[in-house]
């Protein structure tokens, strides 16, 4: 799962996560959703460029 | 001299402006207490009814602390340290449930506080991912604290100031070099020589460029040391200004304990 | 917060101050700094998990705590400006 906040400056980034993956996976260029979704700092931005999501991955082990 | 504040932007999260005839230190005591002095209130211990979800208990635990939750009025409750009771009372603690079965999609509008005024910030911050058969039942208790001791009890988002330059211009020669190399593009030519645009300085980096730039030495950046330029954005549990002003407060609160203290001695 | 004397002279005191760090003692340093009648003011803080922050401040003569205080009160003047300032360009925003 996304993490709540940005690790280096706090801001709060899992509302963000659902629009930025599905307007990625539709083929917009991941630099310009971000700039629209508003977030400038580069520390945020890698929160949201280098995430994986292993919720999905982990599901059929409980 | 009297202090003076410009606002640039105001907005609910966020804020923008101009602190000017202050000190350096006055102005970073109201950023550290901006970021590590100012209480709010944030989910400090857990009781676990059942968890069969993907996320361990403790996985769970951190997801729901780091959620920020807002209060109309945080001075009606105590810090845990402060409070008279042993055990924990409705003065100092806030219980917040919550209770979810899959599959859906747990959000941080789910959670149920037993006290209407505190509740979180954003309702759509997605908690945890519950598959089919899989629950969550927890309840949840919500403290006082500051963020000097708990990045979860931190109210400002990368607050942070820069001084303001004082670019002067003498005898130029318009040769546009300066104009150039500003990788801002604040100053521009006229007949009378470079000028730098009033609206633009505030995007001065002071990186000094024009002036390494200037064959003829005509162009001078300082910094200006009693002028700052403030960038406040809140994590939802104030409003941008609340925030401003109880930093002011808090460093108030700390100067009047002090004084208290002393005259006591 | 907790006060402690470590020592104190005619022209001299060293006092350890519980559970404070830069936000409050580098602005109240910078102010005593203002106040002509105190020669040094300085504070030490080695590290926050193994001592107490220590507050030094010199005069030439004139009471220390008293010192300290007026600059406390100018500390606590300034923030009423500034909360005043501040809520006054809100409100012309």
């Amino acid at each position: 799962m996304i993490p709540i906040r940005c690790f280096t400056c706090g801001k709060v980034i899992a509302n963000q996560w659902h629009e930025y993956k599905n307007r990625v996976e539709e083929g917009e260029n991941s630099g310009a959703v971000l700039d629209d979704l508003g977030i400038k700092r580069y520390c945020c931005r890698r929160m949201f460029l280098t995430h994986v999501e292993l919720v999905d991955t982990l599901a059929p082990y409980q | 001299m009297t202090m003076k504040v410009d606002m640039l932007e105001l907005s609910e999260r966020s804020a923008r402006f101009v602190l000017s005839n202050t000190t350096p230190a006055f102005a970073n005591s109201i950023r550290r207490a901006m970021l590590a002095d100012v209480p709010t209130f944030a989910i400090d211990d857990l009781n676990i009814y059942n968890n069969t979800s993907v996320l361990y208990d403790e996985q769970l635990g951190l997801r729901l602390a780091l959620i920020p939750i807002a209060t109309e009025n945080i001075d009606d409750y105590t810090t845990q340290d402060e409070c008279t009771c042993e055990e924990g009372c409705p003065s100092c603690e806030v219980s917040i449930t919550l209770s979810a079965e899959g599959p859906k999609m747990v959000y941080s509008g789910d959670l149920i506080s037993s006290d209407p005024s505190i509740q979180p910030a954003d309702t759509n911050i997605p908690i945890i991912e519950l598959k089919e058969d899989q629950r969550v039942v927890l309840e949840a208790l919500a403290h006082k604290g500051l963020g000097k001791d708990n990045a979860k009890w931190q109210a400002g988002v990368a607050c942070g100031y820069k001084n303001l330059p004082l670019i002067r211009v003498n005898n130029c020669d318009k040769c546009g070099l300066c104009v150039s190399e500003c990788p801002k593009g604040i100053i521009y030519l006229d007949e009378e020589g470079a000028k730098v645009s009033e609206e633009n300085l505030v995007d001065c980096i002071l990186c000094k460029l024009c002036e390494e730039a200037c064959e003829i030495d005509a162009i001078s950046v300082k910094e200006d040391e009693s002028s700052f330029l403030f960038t406040v954005e809140s994590d939802g549990s104030y409003s941008s200004q609340q925030l401003i002003i109880n930093a002011g407060n808090t460093i108030k609160t700390k100067a009047t304990e002090m004084q208290e203290i002393l005259n006591n001695l | 917060m907790e006060l402690k004397i470590l020592n104190k002279t005619d022209y001299e005191i060293n006092m350890e101050i519980h559970g404070e760090d830069h936000t409050l003692l580098n602005v109240l340093k910078s102010i005593l700094l203002e106040d002509s009648r105190v020669e040094i003011a300085s504070y030490d803080m080695k590290h926050v998990n193994v001592s107490e922050p220590i507050l030094y401040v010199k005069t030439d003569g004139t009471d220390q705590v008293t010192v300290i205080k007026e600059a406390l009160s100018k500390l606590i003047s300034r923030c009423d400006e500034f909360n005043e300032v501040f809520s006054e360009a809100v409100k012309a925003c």
